[in-house]
This record gives structure tokens, C-alpha cells and sequence, in this order.
């Protein structure tokens, strides 16, 4: 770079009249006047790339974070007694006990994933690692979750294809496990798609560190790839919806190298275990400018950084560049100067690359030298954490009532539902065979979810299960769930049953749930109907949590999810993570042939609700209020089961959701191919209901169990005791080879199984 | 009674080689790690065999194993086998590596559906008298995970020709769709020191954590037996039931 051409500190004092771009860094007139009166001069080009970088909406927060807020107003104290890093961090930790912590989190990669599907999802499965290793804890499992367009739209298979291969090649190669996802079609989702990426990692008490620069005189070093010209000005584009004209000005996606990665996490965890770093932050969105920021913001607020020093992939970057390059598998760290040649020495054992930067001092100012001359000198807090704070207006929108009114039994879609055997037998094989409800096996297969020996169970089930304690089996449970329709119908009431879902299905395959972390997907906080459903969304989830007695430990926001006027259905994806004494309790979610005999129960009770339902979708219908929750019911089902899998009371289970009973019956018959018999007229009877309502109604708070003959007094006992509604509806006949409902329909295996199985492979397929 | 020794290279990204090392130990050996840029025969001297792990050998960013065949210790591996000091397997990706270093005939290509696939395979034992399937019957269906995006196995007619009429395929798997030539899963050299198995038979040695079973699901462990004929072949004293556990 020529040193005649840098807008230096000085240059910028002396030319206050330079016409900046700082409306295209995302910044509005206001927030680039602001920068002006920090700095009490203009600022120069790389704090300008700074700032608008840091105060962006994907890096500040700056119009979710009054909302935020109330995730930790409340937690209860005693929801924080399993807590040891909550909110704030890079992700929060929570307490197993016996020394053992988890820490988890969920990150959204949208928009890159639909510019370069693959690339996009490998790396945002690589960041989501990175933030759990600069916990100082070591990857255990990945997940993820994906949103996207129609299945049967000519872009989605490039979305499909791509991002299921990138997820899959970056945590195959990284050597974690992929144990747990869930995906959706709709086409809401067409021009933006939702690629989120959930990692899960452990750690020893002791190993625990934060991100922060502490300590004058200890030193900065930057280690693992080099950096280039990738992602520069992503955490920008991130924070803007896709215009018309596609993604002509977006800059070039960030690529990945799990191999790199791979190597970094080694390195990364001996710095720890061995106390060779001070803090340490991955790069992430905005890079160095980042992490610099935060890490003198965090510390004692004064660093100096030589910016000459940093490794380079292509010498012609500019100084902005290299401080904005979203380069992957990048890690920061802080050295005390007595540690730095044992540092040197980890790094030389593992081939990793590294430069040292700076140092921390007292100054109070994160000064950046670029040859010799002086190119950044902020008061980093002014960066990192005094970013626009926006109370942004918000207003349920008329149309919510007109929604709210079009009920699905009101409807058109309504009319000529399935009522014979043979109709409703229909209705189930196409139920199963869409999209929405088919084999997801062309996904998982396409992760290892057994690397690393210690996979109790990963999909098709509930939630994922992984061992963390060799000797006593202790481990976690993990699931992620959202149901868009539910929240888009309504975003209070649909975000209470997103984490209902999600604490059900960790409860339902044996665990405790511990805590949530969020990942909050919603479209442009500027239109004030979003604003309201992301307001309303995040006081349900709180809300949600509050009741339950899980708290929210840390969570992502992705805001602008939209093309011109669409937004995306508002998508707070929620992961539980749930604890188990011995993870060998864990009970799948479908029948196995060595269940033929038990008997099949049918837990809580079904009302009328098919507004938002898989059923309804299938009939093109969104309209009308999601189904009740109800999450003292909730929680009391949570306990009978993990009550009664602990106790080896079961052999299977599996909760009630998308599709109904309909949904979970062919859900557990169809993965092993092991028939059952149910009789459906306790439910009718009972319920009131007819037997379509029955089989596709998506009444809350359910769950089908399977309970061996011999378990079966004990278990009615807990059931009894605990005043759960419960009716034993049937039982396993391995040997039918069907799905039979007794009075109306017998729908064999291979009837049932041959849409279902292909609806993946053939869309998507090779 | 002292553990057998079984070398273990840790090649960078072989991801399954803490699950290796796990089912080294719970078949009653002693797993020792090796670097790959080793060079020094000593490292290697005492051990009588040694395991190339599976994964993605350096992120299989050439072709799969084949960065990792040329790793400094691949020779010095190659001059044991030569010297008829060391038995030589390689698991998954391990066989790659074997295969790209031409110490086992053939080649390993994608897979005939293209891209990554984890599942489980049921294979059947035709050879019981080799170092990694002793402890089998010949004609036993073992069922164990097979994963990646290379599992197909080609080979010339004349090989192909060789390995079976010598014997030396140990095992076919029943159900894969990779496309190997006659299906075959394991084979070794003519005089059994170097020998390899697309499959990764670390991921069904323990109750609860293995592969799909007609007892339940998990109760899988077809890949102990593997573990502890490499250990038999290593100079165990096996206690004749089987798993020597810790």
C-alpha cells in the first residue's frame, strides 16, 4: 500500500472536510456524526471501517438489545444456581457438576449461505466452534437447523445441496459430531433462507477463561490462517436486506478450512490447559476490528496493535481491509510476556502460524500503526460497547387480526376433510410423504454422527445425545426446534411453543433440561410490524424460560432476513440442552423391532387445533392461532418422562408435534419398519374429537411412549400419581409390517414408506 | 500379563483415532501414538503393529489419503512391513492412505452415489485366519459403520483375480452401495502383514454407543472382535471369553 495515499490519524485532523462513504458501510447520518463527536476530528478510513463494522446490526445489537435484556431480568436466582458465564459472553456456561461445564450456542450464517450455500454453511459451522473453543472448551457436538424456500422451487436444491454438504464437510472434518437439526420448507423463505449452526462443548471448571485483555505490558497475538481478502464488510451486508438486484454488491463469502480448524482447536485447548493465555477471542464478523475492541473494552481499555505485523494471503489488502477481513479459523489471544515462548513452542508443535501484534497498556486508547503512522486511535469502549442503542417503534400490524380471523375450520382449505378409513389413510401417506414430514436421512447421512464414540443417539430423535463423563455416563441431551407458522400467527404465543418444543424434546428422550440459548431470526427491525414480532417473540421466549425454570444463557440475533418487502416468518430457533446421570437411559423416538409387545401410550390430551398445522400447510392454509400452551403441562410431562426413562420404565418415546399423532405414529414405525395396532376411540372418546382431529390436530404438551408389558403397572403408577392424562392406545406388532388404526384404515409399511423415503433424494439427490 | 503394544499414527485430521485408541484399550492393548512426521525406526521398533486410523487425513484435500501416504513415517512403516517386522492395518481412510502408499493393490474411488454417506453396513467374514479377524468365524455377519465419500474400491481384473483366488479378501459387505468390486470391504496382501477395512469398526465396541442391533438399538458391538484379533496379533494372552476390558 502507499503510504502517500493513507488516511492517517493526522491526515484525517487536518482534512475535516473529506467526503467519507460511510452511508455505504451501513451507517446513517446520525451514527457517522456520532463517530465525529467521539473523536472530535473525522475519522479516518480504518475507524471509520470500525466503527461501522462494531455498530452494526449484526455485531451491536443495536436495535434488538432493549428487548434482550429482559432474557436476564428474568432469570430467577435460581435458575441461575447452574450458571457460571451467563449472558455476554461468547456463549454461556453452565455447571454438570462433578468439575464438568458445558457451554452452547447457536449462530445464525444467512445471507452468506445464500450466495454460496456451501461455503456459507461450512463456515458457519466453523464459527460456532471457534466461539465454543474460545470458552476454552472443546467441541462435543454440532446441529443445525435450516429454513428454506419450496421444495419444489428451482433454487431450492442449490440451497438444499449446498448448505447440507458445507454443514457436513466442515463438522466431518473437524471430527464433531453432527447429533441433532431440524429443517423446513416454505416458501416464505425462497429469497432468504436460514442456515443456523449450533455447536456444544465441555470444559473443566478450572479450564474456564473470558475474553479479555488484562494486564499492561502483556502481549496480542493473532494465530491460526492468514488473513485475506475474504467476507470484508460481511458483519455490513449481514445487517441489510437483499435488494432487487440480487447480490451484484455483496461482497465474496468467507471460505473455510475445517483442516485448519481442526489443528487450531488442538492448539487452542493445550494454550489452555497448559495457562499459556491471558484471553482469547475467535474472529469473527469484522475480524480484527473486532476482536481488538472488544478484548481492550473488556480489559483494562488501552492496547497498541502494529497492523504491518499481521500475516497476509494476498499482499495488496489495504489497511481497512485487513481490519475487516472476515478470514476463517483466526484466533486472538493474550500472552503474558513470560508465556510467550511457551506459546511460540505449542504453536511450532502444531504448524500453526502467528504473529505477534501489540501489547496491552493503560492508555485507555486501542492505537493501530500501519508503517509507521498512525491509522487508529479510539477509545475502544466507544467501539465495542457504546455502539446506537435503538428503541426502534413497533406496532402489531392490522393485517395480524385478518390473519388471526382466517381459521384453518373456517376456511375453504376445510372443506372435504378426510373422514373414512380410506381418506384419512390418504391424507397419512401424503402427510408423510411431503417435504415437511419425510425421511430426513439424505440430510443426516451426510454427517458423521459417530465420531468420537461417545454418540448415545443423533437423528432421527427427539434431541441428540452425547457422553461427556467416560466413567460415570454422564452426559447431554441437545435438541432445536421453531415452528415459523406457529410464530408468524402469533409471535408470543408461537415463541412460548417454540421453547416448549424444543425443553419437551430433551425431556422426552430422557433428559433434564438445564438451560436455552436462542438463535432469533427475523426480518428488518426498521418495519414496525418485525419489530413487533421480534418485541412479542423475545417476551415469549423469556417469558417461556421464566416459567419453566430454564434460563436463556446466550443466543444470536440475525435480523433483516428479508427480500424488499417479505419478511421471512419471524424464526426464534430455540436448543435445549437437557442432563443426563448416565446417558445409556436415553430412549429413541421410534419403535425397534426388539419393542414388539409393549404397549403404546398416548400422554396428554387433544384438542381441536389445526391452525398453522403440517395438515393445513399441506393444503396451502396459514391462518387463524397456534395451538395452546399450556407450560405447566409442560413441565409436569417433562417430568414423567425423564422420570420414567431414567427409571427404564420405556423403550421409546417420541413427542407430539409437526403432523400430530398422525405424524408421530408413522414417525416411529417407519425407521425400523416395526407395525403397531391402535385403537383410536379412547382418544375420540375421551377428547371428544373425531378421528381426523385426532390424527392431525397439534394440540401441545403430548407424547406417545412405548412401555414394555413388564414396565407397564409402574408406569401407569407415575402416571397416576403425577394426574397425567394417559391412555394406552395400543400396541407394537413388529411382525405386521403396518400402521394399523383399528375401525378405520391399515396402511402398510411400504405403502407408508415409499413418498416418505423419497421426497428428499429425489428433489435433492444425485 | 503385559499389554500388548498397537501403534496408532495420528495423522492430522484423522478423526477417528481417539475412537480407536478407545477400542485399542477396551480389547486389552496398549495404544502408543504416533506422529507422522516420525522418522526415526525406534518409534516403531518394538511395536508388531501398528493401525493407520480413519477420518479425513488432511482433510482428504488431495484425495483421500493420499497426503497422508506420503507422510515421513509411511516409509519408515513400509520398511518394517518389508523386513516382516510389522503388521500393518489400515481402517477407513487408513486403507486409502495403504492404497495411495501402494503397499495394498488397487485404488479407492467416490463412492457410485457421489458425496459423503454415513451408514451401517452388514459385512460377512471370508477370511478368519488374519490379523484382524481371528477372533471372527468365517462366514459371521458383522454389522459396523461405514462413512465417507470413498468407499469404492477398484481394482484390475488380474488383482482382482489374485485377491481372491490367494484368499486374501476378508471381508464383503452385504448391502453397500459404494460399488467396490465384489463388494469387497477388507482384503490384505499375500502374506497378511499389511491389510485393510473400509469400515470403522471403532464405532461398535461398546453397549449403548454402538450400531443398530437386534436386541436394540446401540447394542452393536460386531467391532470388538476386530480390536481384539489385532490385539491376539500384537502377542496377547487373551483370556479366551473374548474383550479383555480395563
Amino acid at each position: 500500500m502507499n503510504n502517500a495515499q493513507l488516511d492517517t490519524v493526522d491526515h484525517a485532523g487536518a482534512t475535516p472536510e473529506v467526503e467519507q462513504q460511510w452511508a455505504a458501510l451501513g451507517l446513517n447520518e446520525e451514527e457517522y456524526g456520532r463517530i465525529r463527536d467521539i473523536l472530535g476530528r473525522r475519522p479516518t478510513e480504518a475507524e471509520l471501517a470500525m466503527y461501522s463494522s462494531m455498530w452494526s446490526e449484526h455485531t451491536s445489537y443495536k436495535s434488538s438489545k432493549v428487548h434482550l435484556k429482559q432474557f436476564g431480568q428474568k432469570t430467577t436466582e435460581e435458575m441461575q444456581q447452574n450458571m457460571l458465564v451467563g449472558l455476554g459472553e461468547n456463549a454461556g456456561v453452565v455447571d454438570l457438576g462433578d468439575g464438568w461445564a458445558v457451554t452452547f450456542k447457536v449462530e445464525s450464517h444467512n445471507s452468506p449461505s445464500y450466495l454460496e450455500p456451501f461455503q456459507g454453511a461450512a463456515t458457519g459451522i466453523g464459527g460456532v466452534v471457534r466461539d465454543i473453543i474460545s470458552m476454552g472448551a472443546r467441541p462435543v457436538a454440532v446441529l443445525d437447523a435450516l429454513r428454506v424456500g419450496h421444495e419444489d422451487h428451482e433454487d431450492t436444491a442449490r440451497i438444499m445441496k449446498g448448505a447440507v454438504a458445507g454443514v457436513g464437510h466442515y463438522g466431518n472434518i473437524l471430527g464433531v459430531p453432527n447429533i441433532a437439526g431440524e429443517t423446513d420448507f416454505d416458501a416464505v423463505f425462497q429469497g432468504n433462507p436460514l442456515v443456523n449452526a449450533g455447536a456444544v462443548g465441555v470444559l473443566r471448571h478450572e479450564d474456564l477463561r473470558l475474553a479479555q485483555a488484562s494486564g499492561t505490558g502483556n502481549k496480542i497475538v493473532l494465530f491460526g490462517a492468514r488473513t485475506g481478502g475474504d467476507g470484508i464488510g460481511g458483519a455490513a451486508m449481514s445487517s441489510a436486506a437483499f435488494d432487487d438486484e440480487g447480490a451484484a454488491n455483496t461482497p465474496v463469502v468467507q471460505a473455510g478450512d475445517p483442516l485448519q480448524e481442526n489443528v487450531i482447536i488442538e492448539a487452542t485447548l493445550e494454550l489452555f490447559s497448559k495457562s499459556l493465555v491471558e484471553g482469547i477471542q475467535d474472529l469473527g464478523a469484522a475480524g480484527v476490528a473486532c476482536a481488538t475492541s472488544e478484548l481492550a473494552a473488556s480489559g483494562d481499555g488501552g492496547m497498541h496493535i502494529e497492523l504491518t505485523n499481521v500475516l497476509l494471503r494476498d499482499e495488496g489488502l489495504t489497511a481497512g481491509d485487513i481490519l475487516m477481513s472476515e478470514s476463517q479459523e483466526r484466533m486472538m489471544a493474550v500472552v503474558t510476556p513470560d508465556n510467550s515462548e511457551a506459546f511460540e513452542q505449542i504453536m511450532a508443535k502444531y504448524g500453526v502460524e502467528y504473529s505477534w501484534l501489540g501489547e496491552v497498556n493503560d492508555s485507555g486508547r486501542l492505537t493501530i500503526d500501519w508503517n509507521g503512522e498512525r491509522i487508529v486511535d479510539v477509545d475502544p469502549v466507544t467501539v465495542a460497547d457504546d455502539g446506537p442503542v435503538y428503541e426502534r417503534p413497533y406496532a402489531r400490524p392490522a393485517s395480524q387480526d385478518v390473519l388471526q380471523a382466517d381459521t384453518f375450520r373456517a376456511s375453504s382449505a376445510a372443506t372435504d376433510l378426510p373422514a373414512t378409513g380410506d381418506e384419512l389413510k390418504q391424507a397419512l401417506i401424503e402427510l408423510m410423504g411431503s417435504a415437511n414430514m419425510a425421511d430426513r436421512s439424505w440430510i443426516t447421512s451426510q454427517t458423521d454422527s459417530s465420531v468420537g464414540g461417545n454418540t448415545r443417539q443423533g437423528a432421527p430423535n427427539d434431541s441428540g445425545v452425547i457422553r461427556i463423563d467416560e466413567e460415570t455416563g454422564m452426559g447431554i441431551g441437545l435438541a432445536i426446534d421453531c415452528n415459523s407458522r406457529y410464530v408468524y400467527l402469533d409471535p408470543y404465543q408461537g415463541s412460548q411453543l417454540a421453547v416448549a418444543e424444543s425443553y419437551r424434546n430433551v425431556a422426552t428422550s430422557g433428559a433434564t433440561p438445564l438451560g436455552v440459548s436462542d438463535g432469533l431470526n427475523f426480518g428488518s427491525p426498521e418495519d414496525p410490524g418485525v419489530m413487533w414480532q421480534f418485541a412479542e417473540s423475545t417476551r415469549g421466549i423469556a417469558d417461556a424460560c421464566q416459567q419453566l425454570g430454564v434460563p436463556v444463557t446466550g443466543g444470536n440475533v440475525s435480523l433483516y432476513n428479508q427480500t424488499v418487502d417479505t419478511a421471512i416468518h419471524p424464526t426464534p430457533m430455540i436448543v435445549t440442552l437437557g442432563r443426563y446421570d448416565d446417558v445409556t437411559t436415553a430412549v429413541p423416538s421410534w419403535l425397534h423391532p426388539a419393542f414388539d409387545g409393549s404397549a403404546i401410550y398416548l400422554l396428554g390430551e387433544t384438542f381441536d387445533e389445526l391452525d398453522g398445522s403440517q395438515f393445513a400447510h399441506l393444503r396451502g392454509h396459514l391462518g387463524g392461532t397456534p395451538p395452546n400452551v399450556d407450560l405447566a403441562k409442560e413441565q409436569q410431562l417433562a417430568g414423567l418422562l425423564s422420570n420414567a426413562s431414567r427409571t427404564h420404565m420405556l423403550d421409546a418415546a417420541h413427542d407430539l408435534s409437526n403432523g400430530g399423532l398422525a405424524g408421530a405414529l408413522a414417525d416411529m414405525v417407519l425407521q425400523s419398519g416395526v407395525g403397531v395396532r391402535i385403537n383410536l376411540d379412547y382418544v375420540t372418546e375421551r377428547d371428544n374429537i373425531d378421528a381426523f382431529t385426532a390424527l392431525f390436530s397439534e394440540s401441545q404438551a403430548r407424547a406417545l411412549v412405548a412401555v414394555p408389558l413388564s414396565e407397564e403397572v409402574r408406569f401407569r403408577g407415575i402416571a397416576e400419581s403425577r394426574g397425567y392424562p394417559s391412555l394406552r392406545i395400543g400396541v407394537v406388532d413388529a411382525g405386521s409390517n403396518a400402521l394399523e388404526i383399528q375401525d378405520l384404515f391399515t396402511a402398510t409399511l411400504d405403502e407408508l414408506r415409499e413418498d416418505w423415503a423419497t421426497a428428499l433424494p429425489k428433489r435433492f439427490g444425485n | 500379563m503385559s499389554t500388548p503394544k498397537i501403534g496408532v499414527v495420528m495423522f492430522d485430521a484423522a478423526t477417528d483415532a481417539p475412537s480407536v485408541l478407545r477400542a485399542v484399550e477396551l480389547a486389552g492393548g496398549t495404544p502408543v501414538q504416533l506422529h507422522p512426521k516420525t522418522t526415526v525406526a525406534p518409534d516403531v521398533a518394538d511395536l508388531k503393529v501398528v493401525l493407520l486410523p480413519g477420518g479425513f487425513s488432511y482433510g482428504d484435500y488431495l484425495r483421500a489419503g493420499a497426503l497422508a501416504a506420503t507422510q515421513p513415517i509411511m516409509r519408515v512403516l513400509a520398511d518394517a512391513v518389508k523386513a516382516e517386522e510389522l503388521t500393518l492395518i489400515g481402517l477407513g481412510n487408513g486403507f486409502q492412505v495403504l492404497t495411495e502408499a501402494d503397499l495394498l493393490p488397487g485404488a479407492v474411488i467416490a463412492n457410485n452415489s457421489p458425496g459423503y454417506s454415513h451408514t451401517e453396513i452388514d459385512f460377512v467374514i471370508e477370511n478368519n485366519t488374519t490379523a484382524i479377524s481371528s477372533f471372527y468365524d468365517t462366514g459371521e455377519h458383522i454389522r459396523l459403520v461405514q462413512k465417507g465419500a470413498y468407499n469404492h474400491y477398484v481394482v484390475t481384473e488380474e488383482e482382482l483375480e489374485a485377491l481372491e483366488s490367494g484368499g486374501n479378501v476378508i471381508v464383503r459387505a452385504n448391502n453397500s452401495t459404494a460399488g467396490s468390486a465384489h463388494n469387497i470391504a477388507g482384503i490384505s496382501s499375500d502374506d497378511g502383514s499389511v491389510l485393510g477395512l473400509l469400515a470403522s469398526p471403532e464405532y461398535a465396541i461398546e453397549e449403548g454407543f454402538g450400531t443398530d442391533h437386534p436386541d436394540g438399538p446401540r447394542l452393536g458391538v460386531d467391532g470388538q472382535g476386530l480390536f481384539v484379533s489385532v490385539v491376539r496379533a500384537a502377542g496377547a494372552v487373551n483370556n479366551g471369553e473374548g474383550v479383555v476390558s480395563e
